[in-house]
């Protein structure tokens, strides 16, 4: 899939643990799993809001475009 | 959901008596095909000298017709079970809605064309008869089959969206 899910990188600049960031955003492990391996198929505005407050960064120090000819 | 178990039990109700007139039917249509027991019978308002070729040949499509029959309304119990258990759209329940939809259109295929070509070589006149309104007519039941089909299609479809809607974080 052309969009890369960067949030293990965050996660390890900012010393947090997955489990700790899913209770911290609100959604399940499960979930924050399905987003970090590339199987979601969308992201919701209020999830990306919270993980960019609790991670203190920006929308495309998480998600990044890679296009398909790159690969 | 009263109505899905009241569904339910008509369903397996009606599969019970389809499954022993299959059963009648067999036996009959083997006496039929296989001796030459000739005695006066009617399918659908039209006369059938059963003692000839043309006659027998009917029997065994109209067999095989409400053989389908009745395999379409075991598959339909089947649906209906996965409903009960909240299983909805599933592959399936897709599958079996598929199948229910082809069954159907045969069996109604099966049973008029015979009956159509029955009566022009046999009795030699070409005769349509269009119904409207009755559970027998051949249009309602190609219609009821073709709808089996496009609710499998749009069952596929739902389970596409609620797959979407489940990886939605």
């Amino acid at each position: 899939m052309p969009i890369l899910i960067n949030v293990d990188v965050m996660l390890a600049k900012r010393k947090m643990r997955s489990n700790e960031l899913a209770d911290r955003i609100g959604i399940t492990t499960a979930n924050l799993s399905i987003l970090k391996t590339g199987k979601a198929r969308a992201v919701r505005f209020s999830t990306l809001e919270a993980i960019c407050k609790v991670l203190d960064c920006q929308p495309g120090d998480i998600i990044e475009y890679i296009p398909e000819e790159k690969k | 959901m009263k109505k899905l178990n009241f569904l339910k039990m008509l369903l397996d109700v009606f599969y019970f008596f389809s499954l022993l007139g299959v059963v009648g039917l067999s036996i009959f249509a083997s006496m039929i095909i296989f001796f030459d027991e000739s005695f006066p019978i009617k399918i659908k308002g039209n006369e059938i000298i059963a003692a000839d070729w043309a006659g027998k040949l009917l029997i065994g499509f109209v067999w095989m017709s409400f053989s389908c029959f009745v395999y379409a309304i075991f598959l339909l119990r089947k649906v209906v079970s996965h409903f009960v258990k909240r299983e909805i759209f599933n592959d399936r329940v897709i599958l079996f809605l598929n199948r229910i939809g082809i069954l159907l259109i045969i069996s109604v295929a099966l049973q008029d064309i015979s009956l159509f070509f029955y009566g022009m070589f046999h009795r030699s006149e070409v005769e349509f008869e269009f119904t409207s309104g009755g559970f027998d007519s051949f249009l309602l039941g190609i219609g009821l089959g073709l709808f089996f089909m496009v609710l499998s299609e749009v069952f596929k479809i739902a389970k596409a969206f609620k797959e979407d809607s489940e990886l939605a974080v």
